[in-house]
């Protein structure tokens, strides 16, 4: 009996070993992580005026022809996370439209079942093709279901020799789905992004 | 090598009707001094094992160890290669341990008690772990494990007691990934013990 009870005491710990604590919840989900990445070539001190789309987002999935998504009377979140930026940008710039010659075009999109962490963590800035509007990137790479906010500022003013633009600005913020209130979150997530930004509007 | 483990024995005196051994497992409650990726005590810790009385004075035994410590970081901008980040954290390390252990028991003239100090040698391996928001990251070390203790057992029954002891867990584990260089807790371990009595 003693030796089938000592027997057992390793199995015992690694019983206890598996229930693993791990942290609430609601308190790892209340906000979301934001992360911001500037290109250190870029003179944000040049740029006078943006031009954001109006009422319309990004919406990047593995689904190509679900590219979109526009402000409804039941679906407020993109007017909502658009209008935050505007408060975030203020009077520092001024608002043009996009073919009034903007000096950086501000993207905004939720990248859905893709994790963009190692993204964030190890950033590239790429160019986008010829910028004649609002351009949301494509990409076939998935990972588990998150959905991340992303904004994006692009360099208008100067283009390359292929007419390219070049993001100066992005910030990510994750998780959305997960999130305990997605709109107010991702609101306080963008007035975040900004304020550790401080570079941006000097 | 046997020659010198039978002389050893018998030169602490073994005698075969002075055998006994026990089982224990107790509460395990203790806290890293060492590094400051975590700085709660681990209040359900579990710590169990087996000692054999070789004599009167000594003792021997085998230690098993489990310990969750954690830590929460409240919202901060953190500088990152190419710009910043805002989260909050929670920081944890799940320890597991392994120890061979030897004891010095104090003479009383009760022998319903029984003082001791001693000494484990072992390993320990740490898991850690950062949970921010969705996202994970982790790393895992084996390191060595040195493991004061002092402490005393008291006898209930024939074959049931108590046992109160502290421990102070010096280790070398180390994680790169973390910036993390050594391991240090100390805590106090209560629990029942059950008694082979020859």
């Amino acid at each position: 009996m003693f030796k089938k009870i000592f027997i057992l005491f390793p199995a015992v710990v690694f019983v206890l070993g598996s229930c693993q604590n791990e942290p609430d919840d609601i308190k790892l989900y209340d906000e979301l992580v934001v992360s911001t990445q500037y290109d250190n070539d870029a003179d944000f001190s040049a740029y006078q005026s943006y031009a954001i789309a109006t009422d319309t987002i990004g919406y990047v999935s593995g689904n190509p022809k679900d590219t979109i998504r526009v402000y409804k009377g039941d679906f407020p979140y993109p007017r909502l996370v658009i209008n935050a930026v505007k408060s975030a940008i203020g009077t520092n710039l001024e608002q043009k439209n996009i073919d009034q010659d903007p000096d950086v075009g501000i993207n905004i999109y939720v990248v859905s079942e893709l994790n963009l962490y190692q993204q964030v963590v190890y950033p590239t800035y790429g160019y986008y093709g010829g910028y004649s509007g609002y351009y949301y990137p494509y990409t076939l790479t998935y990972a588990q279901n998150t959905a991340t906010l992303v904004v994006e500022m692009v360099d208008l003013k100067n283009r390359d020799a292929q007419n390219r633009v070049r993001v100066v600005w992005s910030a990510y913020m994750g998780d959305v789905i997960s999130s305990v209130d997605y709109e107010k979150q991702s609101v306080d997530a963008i007035a975040q992004a900004f304020k550790q930004s401080s570079y941006l509007f000097k | 090598m046997k020659k010198i483990f039978i002389i050893a024995l018998l030169a602490m005196g073994v005698s075969a009707k002075a055998q006994r051994s026990y089982i224990y497992v107790g509460l395990d409650v203790s806290k890293p001094s060492a590094p400051d990726f975590v700085t709660s005590t681990s209040s359900s810790g579990v710590k169990l094992g087996y000692r054999y009385a070789i004599n009167e004075k000594f003792s021997v035994g085998l230690d098993f160890n489990r310990n969750t410590y954690d830590h929460y970081e409240p919202t901060a901008t953190y500088e990152t290669t190419s710009g910043h980040m805002t989260t909050d954290y929670f920081a944890y390390i799940y320890s597991f341990g392994i120890a061979a252990s030897g004891q010095y028991h104090f003479k009383l003239n009760n022998d319903r008690f029984s003082p001791y100090a001693g000494l484990g040698l072992g390993a320990v391996h740490n898991e850690y772990a950062l949970y921010y928001n969705i996202y994970t990251e982790g790393d895992e070390q084996w390191g060595f494990l040195a493991r004061p203790e002092v402490g005393i057992t008291a006898r209930m029954g024939r074959s049931v007691g108590a046992f109160l002891s502290f421990t102070y867990d010096y280790t070398t584990n180390k994680s790169e990934y973390f910036e993390l260089d050594g391991f240090r807790t100390a805590g106090f371990q209560l629990g029942l013990l059950l008694m082979n009595r020859r």
